[in-house]
């Protein structure tokens, strides 16, 4: 009879489907990063292991790199990082720690991931063979193999950083990109560069006097700052190639705030007898339009990610406030209606926030904001002075400048002001003015 | 007593102009500049009842007046470079005053204050006198440590060219005066409170050529 026949169809649909779904249900959602407070992943980090049994295992190798390993995965905010007290035995036994009884023992202390890494060290030579796992799933994520020397176990160790992320989120990590900064030391103020994850420093400038205000150009290829080094201060452009140096600030005039634009000519602030305005210049320094009118001070200008809005600082209403307007011309809209002092706007690369600095109470604080002036978020406490952010490529974290510690220094944070660590860096003069490279890393 | 009291006499007419005279011989008598120092002859009592000049008395005399004249060349140089050291004080007091004021500003502005405005008018004076015309300056914009490095960079900028503006209006010629900003990094005062920050914030004069 038909109506049997429809329902032993309709009984087979549902056995189907719920055949279906466990298979869905195994490709796990590990991190949305577009939710602001997600669920963090517990990981463990153990020590180390020799790749050959019975090999020597010295603490710089079996200890530090874990260590180094999960001070770089929590700051990005995405990791609980588990401390190795907690992990009460599990692992043991060398290279069977991943065994499948091993898992039980690292579910059992709550880890989601584990990340297990081996070494082998022959001379100068350094083989890292690197692997994360879902503790849950007991299958492996990421498993690479690094023929490094000893100087290079912390870039092996980021590029594994930036693996294991785009494992998990779908985004590569940004450690080793490149921030540059401004150091001071008796009184003298030089450009550095400093990859992220690593404390060396590279010194850019020769000003002996002040150099400020780095910022890179889009390739990450360039640097352009201001410096004194002629008694006056103009603005330069430096090849970080062949540390070609050129200045690009014509006459007496003050070219301040430069921004790459995408098809490589800058918007500068330029300080005229009148009024300071930013205007759009070649390569050369050549003015081509200007782009801001007005008696007062227009600066700081960035650009909307797709090149065709431009975010700013202007005086207008009698102190300065962050206002947005169309590159091509147009009437400006101010954003920033709290506080009567807002200024360092960065547009963020995602496109759906600007990061700047806001007065409150004499404080110095970071907020974010959407581009039509709406959802302000406070990232630091105002407790101390916290200025001049930047966003990593990706724009899923900002480096910025806070005296916090007493001395200003550089710090991190995330996208929504968690995790603010200092940056551990082979310097030690003052720290200031940091610029992220938005070069995506290799 | 009284029979040697006639010794006392005649030494009493003896000794007092010899008094009187050297007296006069040591004061400078001159008090102005320029004018020749006039000595009375000493001691001019006992010369005046000299007879007619003979060969030697001619020659002491030219002598006497030779010596007179250095001494007054002496004191004419002496009382120059007296003048002139004080002449100098003051000139670089009044230098020294010129570099060390400064115009000052309210926070986050670049507008001249009052005061400023009176600061900036001792300025041009100052460089409108006679004997300043060839001085040429620059202008320093200066912020104080608070706000963010660009907007004082600029702010800094807008501060020196209103003071050069003004100065202008006062009747400096522009070409007497450029600008540069040094934002906040030269403070004047490395203290975290309103009394340094309130001295940072200003329009500095430094000389540039003269």
């Amino acid at each position: 009879m038909p109506n049997v026949r429809a329902l032993f169809l309709l009984l087979a649909a549902c056995i189907g489907l719920a055949f279906f779904y466990p298979l869905q249900a195994s490709a796990r959602v590990y991190v949305d990063l577009n939710q602001p407070f997600a669920r963090k992943m517990p990981m463990a980090v153990p020590d180390f292991i020799p790749l050959d049994r019975g090999a020597p295992a010295p603490d710089t190798l079996a200890k530090d790199l874990p260590r180094f390993l999960g001070d770089g995965l929590d700051l990005t905010g995405l990791f609980i990082v588990l401390d190795p007290k907690t992990f009460l035995g599990a692992g043991q036994g060398g290279q069977q720690s991943t065994g499948p009884t091993r898992f039980k023992e690292w579910l059992a202390i709550g880890a989601d991931l584990l990340v297990s890494g081996g070494f082998r060290q022959t001379g100068n030579s350094l083989v890292l063979e690197l692997e994360l796992y879902d503790v849950f799933q007991q299958r492996q994520l990421v498993g690479k193999r690094y023929t490094t020397t000893f100087d290079g176990r912390f870039d092996a160790l980021n590029r594994f950083m930036n693996e294991i992320l785009l494992a998990l989120t779908g985004e590569r990590g940004v450690f080793g990109t490149n921030i540059a900064f401004v150091g001071k030391t008796d009184g003298i103020k030089e450009v550095f560069t400093a990859e992220f994850g690593q404390p060396g420093v590279r010194q850019v400038t020769k000003s002996r006097s002040l150099a400020l205000s780095p910022v890179f150009s889009r390739r990450g290829d360039e640097l352009a700052y201001l410096s004194y080094q002629t008694g006056r201060p103009h603005l330069y452009l430096q090849s970080l190639s062949d540390r070609a140096e050129r200045r690009i600030s014509i006459g007496l005039d003050l070219y301040l705030s430069p921004c790459f634009t995408p098809s490589g000519q800058l918007l500068v602030a330029i300080s005229k007898s009148r009024a300071t305005n930013i205007h759009l210049v070649d390569r050369s320094g050549r003015e081509k339009r200007q782009v801001t009118q007005g008696n007062g001070i227009s600066l700081s200008p960035t650009l909307s990610p797709d090149g065709q809005r431009m975010a700013y600082v202007s005086d207008q209403a009698g102190h300065p406030q962050v206002y947005i307007m169309p590159v091509e011309g147009g009437e400006p809209r101010r954003i920033t209606f709290e506080g009567n002092y807002n200024t360092d706007p960065q547009w963020s690369p995602r496109g759906d926030r600007l990061a700047y600095v806001g007065k409150d109470n004499g404080k110095f604080i970071i907020y974010t904001i959407k581009p039509d002036g709406t959802d302000r978020q406070q990232l630091t406490s105002g407790t101390a002075d916290d200025t001049s952010p930047s966003w990593s490529p990706g724009g899923r974290m900002i480096v910025f400048t806070s005296n916090r510690m007493g001395p200003s220094r550089l710090f991190t944070m995330t996208a929504n002001g968690e995790r603010q660590r200092p940056l551990t860096l082979d310097f030690k003069g003052e720290q200031f003015d940091p610029s992220w490279s938005s070069a995506e890393p290799d | 007593m009284k029979r040697h009291g006639w010794k006392f006499f005649i030494a009493a007419l003896v000794i007092l102009p010899l008094i009187i005279g050297l007296n006069s011989c040591a004061k400078p008598a001159v008090k102005t500049e320029g004018q020749a120092v006039k000595q009375p002859a000493a001691p001019a009592p006992a010369k005046q009842a000299a007879p007619a000049p003979s060969d030697d008395e001619a020659k002491r005399k030219a002598a006497e007046a030779a010596k007179i004249k250095a001494e007054e060349d002496a004191l004419k140089a002496k009382m120059k470079a007296d003048a002139d050291a004080a002449a100098a004080k003051t000139k670089a007091d009044m230098r020294s005053y010129f570099l060390k004021m400064n115009a000052n500003f309210d926070f986050d502005k670049y507008n001249i204050r009052q005061d400023a405005a009176f600061v900036l008018q001792e300025k041009a004076d100052y460089m409108k006198t006679k004997g300043n015309e060839k001085i040429k300056v620059e202008v320093q914009g200066h912020c104080d440590e608070r706000g963010t490095n660009d907007y004082n960079m600029a702010l800094g900028d807008r501060r020196a060219k209103a003071a050069q503006e003004y100065m202008v209006t006062l009747g400096v010629t522009a070409d007497r005066m450029t600008t540069i900003s040094y934002g906040e990094e030269k403070p004047l005062d490395l203290g975290h409170n309103e009394e340094a920050w309130a001295k940072n914030r200003r329009a500095q004069f430094v000389i540039s050529s003269e």
